[in-house]
Parts: structure tokens; C-alpha cells; sequence
């Protein structure tokens, strides 16, 4: 919205520099954009987002009620002489009748027939106004109607009466199949959620948006209708969508305007249509509504007010506050009773009231404090801490946290040989790349990783996020927080290092947050990763190289691993840490070397020795060769130092279990 | 040779040895062939008691004074040899100290946490609670319980994506106000961080996603001036204690009244550069008193209980923070830009 401090002058006489009015407006209003010079006028641009709620602000008047409050200046406000002003009677009677079907979408209508118009340019003052306001001068007939919406926020249109066939005119819904041509010269389709203005054959305006071209107002127009109307917001703006066309009319209605404001924006366009056009009047006022609002009352306890501000203010420094927004406030005890004009249409219970009283008190004084009571340490959420630990270690470990976007591309899901029916679309994506959610961490890493590998060729990278999966239409989806990383190792190195490596890390992190080694088995389908270098980390995800395809896409030069564990999965699994009492006596060292039919799964293996007794404190593999693995059994007593005999039992047992279980026998 | 001459002869050779020996190595041989158990110096001794009582005495006294000099004289010799030794070892060692490190192998978190992790660590002192909600929400939790019904026009202020007619991505962490307020029983105090999304093209300053970090409290008798001073303590924890706050009048339908946070910019002392856009001042959150409408919707009787609500976008600091000029390098994954934080 912009302000013409040219124009502001008719209002108020205010000696303060734009500068000044600018700052205020931006503490208790909105923000001021711009502040510009416009030949002999300065305008302000102030933006329009925190003005939602004002449609009277989308007028200068309303702009000077502010200001005028803001320094507490008088104001000269026309609109109770306006409102009271009676349309002059008419001299000849032209035919017009008007009808109105709905009026839900359209609570006023008033309407007027002026004759003998002389159509010309307008004079200069309106031009400059307008131009300063950013509205291209046409003719005085035209500029009037600008002119006024801009002065009171009152949209206005006028029709060449002559091509307003049968001169009749009905306000009804459009109906399926009706076009009309508007001023912009844009052909529209119509439907019936949407309020027109037609005649006899054609639609004259599309409701609260835009009038037509068939009935415009040129040259030689000599008679016009002068339209007034207050069309309902959400019905325009319904519209306003569905056409695609948002105009200075629309934006104004969208907000619901007060439609006390049509009258008096009538009398004022007819009182300039007839100084700068020669309009007579030439029909009766048509003014069709079913009922007007009247103000409302709001009624609000000096005490309250002061708690919800945190201020101490007495009744007549509220009274004094809300009186130099012209909002008229009666006091009884502590009560205050504020009488809302019409046009407030923002206004409507105690806490409208208050911020009215912060706006005017000043934001900038408002005191600093904090909200009584004590402070409550609040407890740790474990899934905040748990993230906030795993992206610390996985830190540590050499990783780098990437935020990588939610929505991924058709692309992407074909690389990566899914379908694209499993994922959550959006309807109205804004690039084909962002427009399904990610069902996995990797679909976005593995983006992520080829950008990368340009300029790296060993690294890891990590995101802790949300996974998005497909429930029932009209139903939320399941989230899921996943830990996912992507790793690029160099080609020349082995590849079972490097997938050892990355098992490490996971291991690392699950013995940091004291979560239980789980057991990794081998995982022979997966789209994703390949076979016989991929592993299910127990119940919690999944870890290993990237299958070739999707690899050679990322990088030709390295080999890519992965990994994707479940959140809450691993947080459930966490346990309390306890010390193990540390041992200095000397463990007993043996190497027992077994032989197999085939060489067992290693990491059974171990894990069967290891849980056999608890005097193994530790076991390496020494080394395979051919069908024989041979290991190094470390056996340990916190307690005491053990002797070989004492370990026999061991030993034994030991031999029986890899002989039971994986049918090895040991070599001599 | 007699005796005697014999000794001074060994004297004079091995100090002549001793200053010639080069390493302490070549030090010790020497020691050995005339200190060593059977070395000549011993052997010498071994003569001594074959000899007539009177030369007996002088010889003897003499080979001891010869071993007692010729002991020091090694000492001393090992010790500027060694000395020598270290020094040379120094200079081998010497190397360019300017050259290039090699690089350890530890990871960066991203800025965007980093900034995250502030705001929780000075919102828990605060007391407040932190958790998470749903990314996806009904249009009921993200709107219309936040007293914006369908066809609002405050519904044109967050462009919205939509996954079908009544669900979407939420656009602010607001959406978790009221889901909180049906949960816990109040006075309470909640902060929420997470992603929203925006349906809104991609460039320098627009992102289809970026962060919120929502804080909320309802109680009893809760103020306006508490929501500023809580403001104004959080805001300087993240951005600096110095830092300039101005407070004003904005407008969300979910708050009333209804407030503005905008601070100074930390980069130009507030004279105006490119990361505020020469005002000296950024934008760097919304906020205000909970609508009554809203703690209706989440069955909380307005006339008991009243609160705040605020919401700083760890996105939007950490760009002002770190001066990142173009918001797409926080979610493009490179390297070359995690680096740096
Ligand atoms: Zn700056």
C-alpha cells in the first residue's frame, strides 16, 4: 500500500518529516518499505502483509486515522458528512432496474445513473495522485473511480449506460459455460461459485475482481451507471483464485469491507463526477442491502488489559490511547466500554482492544519482563538428545552433517530402480526435482554424494532426518527419523576394508550411545545396495555398498557404501553404562586353529565363542587359510591370575561347541 | 720403555684418542681398549705388584692418577659428544613449518544445527521443553485451528504445498500450538524445531524448505512484556549481547496482540551493508499473544489461561550469523561450503 504525504495533507497538518511518519508507521503498523520522492509529492510504500486484516488501511483516509493517532493530531474525516449526505434528486428519469438474487455474496449495492458526462482527461491534481499511487491516469470518469478507492478504500466502476442492454441490471451468480471479456482484454471462463453484474444479454463485471470491455467507458460515452457495491471476501477471493487475476477492487474486498463505506464512496464519486465531469444525476438512488452493521460494542476490565500488556496504565490513559484512533471509550469504575466504528472490521474482543492500546502506547516502550514463577528445568527428551549425540559422534568419526531437502525428483527414484507409487507426491510442486517425499536418507545422499565427488574422492557424509511413508489417502503419513550416510572410498582401495571401515563407524556410534552390538547378516535383495556387500544391522537398518549402477552414476573412480539405521529403534535399545572391573592380572593367550568342511560366517563365529564363557575376555582372528581359521582366545579373570590347568574345562568346551555348532575340528 | 715412561705413553695416546674419537660410539670402543676390565690401563695395574716396594708406591699412584684423568677426559669427551650428537639430530631434523598440515580426519556439524543447538541450549535455560511433531499435518492444525479458515487472506502470507485437500506439509511449527495444548495440561513452556515448507520458487533468499524453532507458553497472567523480555534474552544469546532489538507491530491471526522482532545487523554496526540490505536492521522473527480463538480450538479456556507464542527461523540466523549469501547452499550437501563452519 502506498501513501501520498501530498494527500495525507487533506486530512491532517502534520510538521514531521517523512522520516518520522515513516518510523512510526513501521512500530505500529507496518513495515515502510520505500520512502520516495515523487515530484512535488513523497509517497511511502508500505507492505501490504501486515495489513491482512485492514481493509481500512487500503485507503489514505484510513492511513491518516492512523498517523493522526500515532502523533495525536486532529483529523479532518470526511466520511460522517459523506455518509450523511443525500444523493441530489434527478433532474430526468433514465430507465434502469436493478435486481439483486444473492445476498449473501454481496450484503450492499448501490448504484446511480449520471448523464451528460463530458468524457476528458481528469484534472491535474487526480492525475498526480494517482500516478503517485501508482495508477495510470485513462479519463476523468475512470480516474474518478480509482480516485475514490484510493481516498476511502471504496472500489467503484461505472458502465456506459449505453451499452448496458435493456438497461437492466441483475447481480446473480454466473452460471457453468458464461465468459466475459475483461478491461485487461483477457477472455475468462465463468462458474457458478463466482457473482457477476449482466444485463439482458452479456456479463457486464466479473464480481469483485474486474469490470468488462463490452461496456466500458470511453470517449464517447455520455451516460454512465456508477456501480458502488460491497461484494463479500471470501466469494471474491474464491474468484479472484480461480481466474487468476488479483486487482486493487479484490484485494479490498478480499478483506471484507465495511458496507457502510458504499454509500458514502458514492457520494463522493458522483460530488467529483459532476465538479470535473459535468455528471448529472439521472436516475433515483438504487441501494440494496439487508441490513448494515452497526458498530459494535466491546467491553474490557482496566486490569485485564494492564496483565495481558504488562502495564500499569489508569482507565483515562486507556480511555486517552484508544480515543486518538477514534475508537470512542466510556468508563464506569475500572470498566472500560469501546464503541467499534464500522469500518474496524479487525476489531472484535479484549485482545483487539489491547494490541489497539500497545499500538498506540508504542511497542518501543512496552517493559521487558519475564513471566512470574519459577523456572522448571525440563527434563531431557531422548529423542532431541539422541540426535543431538549421534550427529556429535558421527562428527567425531570424521562425517559431515548435510541437510539435504525432503522432496526428491522422478529422476532420483528411477536411478534408483523404485517406484515412484510409494511415495507421497505434492500436487502442486514447484520443480520436478522436489516433488515426491523421500521414502529413504539415500535417495537424497546419493544426490548429494555426486556433487561431492567432484571434488573428493574419499568422505562421509551423514543426515539425521525424517523418511516419509505412504498411509491411506486423507491420512497423515508415517515419519520416521532415519541416521543415513554415504561413503566414498577411493576404487584402489580393498573393498572389504573400506566396507569394514564404515561397519566400524557403526559400531562406534552403537558402543558410544551404549547400545548393544547387534549381529550383522548378510542381506542378498536389495534395489539399493549390492549383493554380497550388504548387511542388515540387526533389527535397525541396513549397511553397505552402493550396487553398481547407482555407484557409477555418483562417481566411475570410487566405491560408494552406505548406511541407514532407525532412530528410535537404536534409542529404545540404549542401556545404562556401568564400569566392568578392569583386570591386571595376566590373561592366559592360546590360538586354537580349526578346520572346516567350509569356512564358517566369521562374525558368528566369534560371537559364539565369545558368548561360550565369560573368563573370554577377548578373541582375534589370527588369520584363515584354506579351510582352517585359527583364533586367539584371551582368558581372563578380573579376580585372580588363571594357570593353564585351571583353564582345561575351557578349553574343552570351547573344541565341543565349534564342533557342535559349525563342525570344526581342531588341528594339532 | 720403563714403567713409567710406558704409562705416560698410554696417557698421551689414548687422550689423543679421545679427542679424535668423532661419535660416542667410537667413544666407548676407545674406553673399553683403555678402561675397559682388560684394558690396557688394567693390564698395566697388573704389573704393578712385581715391581720393587719403592717404585711399587710411585708407579701405582701413578697409574691411578693416569686412570682418574683419563676417566675424566672420557667423561667429558661423552658428554660434548653427546651434546654434539643432539645438536646435529636438531639440525637434521629441521623442517618448513609453513608448509601445508595433514588434515585429521573429524566432521563438521552443519550451520543450520549449530544454530539449532544454541537456540535449545538458551530455551532450556529458560525452562522451556523442547519436542518434535509431524513435518505433514492436516490443514486443521496448520490453519484453521490457528484461527485461519479456509479463504482467509492471511492463507496468501505462507504459500502452501498440498498432498491432497486437507493435508500438506506444514508451513510453520505453529502447527504443533495446538496439538501441544491438547496434550499438556497448563502452565507449560514448549519449543519445537523442525522443517516447513513453502511452495515457493527456489533462489538466493527462497527455499521450498528451511528451518523453525517455535516457542510457546501458556499460563496464568502471562504478559505481553514477558513475551518482549523473553525476546530480548533469547534473541542476544544467539546474536550477541550487544546486539540492538527492535520490537513492532506486525500481523498473524494466531496472535493477538501481535509483534514483530527485528535486530540489529551484526555486520555493519547498523550503518547498512549487503547482508541486511543497507537498513541495518533484519527481520528475525514473529510473535504475540496467543489468540483466545486458538487456546478455544485447543480446549484451554481463554478466560483462565492466557500465553505467548514466537518463532525465530534458525535458517534465517544462521545466514545473518554466518553471512551465507544464498539460501540453497544449506541444503545442497557440498563439502567444499560444510567446511567452513
Ligand atoms: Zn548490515
Amino acid at each position: 500500500m502506498i501513501i501520498s504525504l501530498d494527500w495525507l495533507s487533506d486530512f491532517i497538518k502534520l510538521n514531521r518529516s517523512p522520516k518520522e511518519i515513516a518510523d512510526k508507521i513501521t512500530l505500529s503498523l507496518s513495515e515502510v518499505e520505500k520512502i520516495e520522492k515523487k515530484r512535488s509529492d513523497t509517497i511511502l510504500e508500505i507492505e501490504n502483509k501486515a495489513l491482512t486484516h485492514r481493509p481500512d488501511c487500503f485507503s489514505q483516509l484510513g492511513l491518516a486515522r492512523e498517523i493522526a493517532a500515532y502523533f495525536n493530531t486532529p483529523l479532518n474525516d470526511p466520511l460522517h458528512k459523506l455518509t450523511n449526505t443525500k444523493i441530489k434528486k434527478p433532474n430526468k428519469n433514465l430507465n434502469l432496474s436493478v435486481s439483486l438474487k444473492n445476498p449473501e455474496d454481496i450484503p450492499r449495492y448501490c448504484t446511480i445513473v449520471l448523464s451528460t458526462i463530458k468524457v476528458k482527461t481528469s484534472p491535474e491534481f487526480i492525475q498526480k495522485r494517482l500516478i503517485s499511487c501508482g495508477i495510470r491516469p485513462i479519463n476523468n470518469v475512470v480516474d474518478i473511480t480509482n480516485y475514490v478507492m484510493l481516498e476511502l478504500g471504496q472500489p467503484l466502476h461505472a458502465y456506459d449506460y449505453d451499452k448496458v442492454d435493456g438497461h437492466k441490471i441483475e447481480v446473480r451468480k454466473a452460471s457453468k459455460g458464461e465468459t466475459i471479456v475483461t478491461l485487461d482484454s483477457v477472455a475468462r471462463n465463468l462458474d457458478k461459485t463466482m457473482v457477476v453484474i449482466a444485463d439482458d444479454k452479456k456479463v457486464l463485471l466479473l464480481g469483485g475482481v474486474m469490470g468488462g470491455k463490452d461496456s466500458e467507458v470511453n470517449g464517447d460515452t455520455k451516460t454512465i451507471i456508477l456501480e458502488s457495491a460491497t461484494f463479500d471476501g471470501k466469494t471474491t477471493r474464491i474468484t479472484s483464485k480461480k481466474v487468476g487475476l488479483r486487482t486493487d477492487g479484490s484485494t479490498r474486498y478480499e478483506k471484507n469491507i465495511d458496507p457502510n463505506l458504499a454509500y458514502a464512496g458514492l457520494v463522493r464519486a458522483a460530488e467529483l463526477l459532476e465538479k470535473f465531469a459535468g455528471a448529472k444525476v439521472a436516475s433515483k438512488l438504487f441501494d440494496i442491502h439487508y441490513g448494515l452493521p452497526n458498530p459494535k460494542v466491546i467491553e474490557v476490565e482496566t486490569d485485564r488489559l494492564n496483565t495481558i500488556l504488562g502495564l500499569s496504565l489508569k482507565p483515562e490513559d486507556i480511555k486517552n490511547l484508544l480515543e486518538r484512533l477514534k475508537l470512542k471509550t466510556e468508563i464506569k469504575d475500572k470498566l472500560l466500554t469501546i464503541t467499534i466504528p464500522t469500518y474496524r472490521r479487525d476489531l472484535s474482543m479484549e485482545a483487539d482492544i489491547a494490541e489497539e492500546v500497545a499500538r498506540i502506547y508504542g511497542y518501543d516502550e512496552i517493559p521487558t519482563t519475564l513471566p512470574k514463577g519459577d523456572i522448571i528445568p525440563p527434563f531431557k527428551n531422548p529423542v532431541i538428545e539422541g540426535q543431538y549425540q549421534i550427529k556429535n559422534i558421527l562428527m567425531g568419526l570424521g562425517l559431515y552433517e548435510v541437510h539435504l531437502p525432503s522432496l526428491i525428483g522422478n529422476e532420483t527414484i528411477s536411478l534408483l530402480g523404485e517406484d515412484k507409487e510409494k511415495h507421497i507426491k505434492l500436487l502442486n510442486p514447484t520443480s520436478p526435482e522436489k516433488t515426491y517425499f523421500k521414502r529413504s536418507l539415500i535417495e537424497s545422499l546419493v544426490l548429494a554424494a555426486e556433487l561431492n565427488s567432484k571434488y573428493f574422492n574419499n568422505f562421509g557424509i551423514f543426515e539425521v532426518g525424517r523418511v516419509y511413508e505412504k498411509t491411506q489417502k486423507g491420512k497423515l503419513p508415517n515419519e520416521r527419523i532415519k541416521v543415513g550416510a554415504i561413503f566414498l572410498y577411493p576404487k584402489t582401495d580393498d573393498i572389504g576394508n573400506s566396507f569394514y571401515k564404515v561397519k566400524g563407524i557403526i559400531e562406534e556410534l552403537l558402543n558410544i550411545l551404549s547400545i548393544p552390538l547387534p549381529e550383522f547378516n548378510p542381506l542378498d535383495k536389495h534395489q539399493v545396495f549390492q549383493k554380497g556387500i550388504t548387511a542388515k544391522v540387526g533389527d535397525y537398518g541396513i549397511v553397505g555398498k552402493i550396487n553398481p549402477q547407482i555407484s557409477d552414476w555418483i562417481s566411475k573412480e570410487s566405491n560408494v557404501f552406505g548406511f541407514e539405521l532407525d532412530f528410535k529403534m537404536l534409542i529404545s535399545k540404549r542401556v545404562g553404562k556401568y564400569y566392568k572391573q578392569i583386570s591386571n592380572n595376566p590373561a592366559i593367550i592360546e590360538d586354537f586353529t580349526f578346520e572346516f568342511a567350509k569356512i564358517p560366517l566369521i562374525g558368528y563365529l566369534l560371537s559364539e565363542i565369545k558368548s561360550s564363557d565369560q573368563l573370554i575376555n577377548q578373541i582375534d582372528i589370527v588369520g584363515t587359510y584354506n579351510n582352517s581359521i585359527t583364533v586367539r582366545v584371551y582368558f581372563q579373570d578380573p579376580n585372580k591370575s588363571l594357570s593353564s590347568k585351571e583353564i582345561d574345562p575351557f578349553r574343552k568346551k570351547l573344541i565341543e561347541l565349534i564342533g557342535e555348532k559349525f563342525k570344526g575340528k581342531i588341528k594339532t | 720403555m720403563t714403567l713409567r715412561e710406558e704409562l705416560l705413553h698410554l696417557k698421551n695416546e689414548s687422550l689423543g684418542s679421545i679427542t679424535n674419537a668423532s661419535t660416542v660410539l667410537e667413544l666407548e670402543e676407545i674406553r673399553i681398549e683403555y678402561l675397559g676390565k682388560k684394558g690396557k690401563i688394567a693390564e698395566m695395574f697388573k704389573k704393578v705388584p712385581h715391581l720393587e716396594d719403592e717404585e711399587k708406591i710411585a708407579i701405582g699412584k701413578l697409574a691411578n692418577e693416569v686412570k682418574i684423568i683419563l676417566e675424566n677426559a672420557f667423561e667429558d669427551s661423552k658428554q660434548s659428544l653427546t651434546k654434539k650428537a643432539y645438536e646435529q639430530d636438531v639440525k637434521n631434523e629441521e623442517i618448513d613449518v609453513t608448509a601445508p598440515s595433514i588434515k585429521p580426519q573429524f566432521g563438521r556439524i552443519h550451520p543450520v544445527t549449530q544454530v539449532v543447538w544454541e537456540l535449545k541450549e538458551a530455551f532450556e535455560k529458560l525452562g522451556y521443553q523442547i519436542m518434535e511433531g509431524g513435518e505433514i499435518e492436516t490443514e486443521w492444525y496448520n490453519f484453521t485451528a490457528l484461527n485461519i479458515p479456509p479463504n482467509h487472506p492471511a492463507r496468501d502470507l505462507q504459500d502452501t504445498f498440498w498432498i491432497d485437500d486437507i493435508i500438506l506439509p506444514r508451513t510453520h511449527t505453529s502447527s504443533m500450538q495446538v496439538r501441544t495444548m491438547e496434550k499438556l495440561k497448563p502452565p507449560f513452556k514448549v519449543a519445537v524445531p523442525g522443517w516447513v515448507y513453502r511452495c515457493e520458487r527456489e533462489d538466493a533468499t527462497h527455499a521450498s524448505q528451511f528451518w523453525h524453532f517455535e516457542g510457546f507458553v501458556v499460563g496464568k497472567n502471562i504478559s505481553f512484556s514477558d513475551l518482549k523480555g523473553t525476546l530480548t534474552l533469547l534473541m542476544r544469546s544467539v546474536l550477541g549481547q550487544n546486539s540492538q532489538l527492535k520490537f513492532r507491530a506486525s500481523y498473524f491471526p494466531y496472535v493477538e496482540p501481535c509483534a514483530e522482532m527485528s535486530a540489529s545487523c551484526p555486520h555493519c554496526n547498523m550503518k547498512g551493508c549487503t547482508a541486511c540490505g543497507g537498513s541495518g536492521w533484519l527481520e528475525i522473527l514473529g510473535s504475540g499473544m496467543i489468540h483466545p480463538k486458538v487456546l478455544e480450538n485447543a480446549g484451554i479456556d481463554p478466560k483462565v489461561y492466557n500465553g505467548f507464542a514466537f518463532c525465530p527461523g534458525p535458517t534465517r540466523l544462521a545466514m545473518i550469523k554466518y553471512k551465507i549469501n544464498d539460501i540453497r547452499l544449506l541444503t545442497g550437501g557440498d563439502i567444499r561450503f560444510l567446511k567452513q563452519f
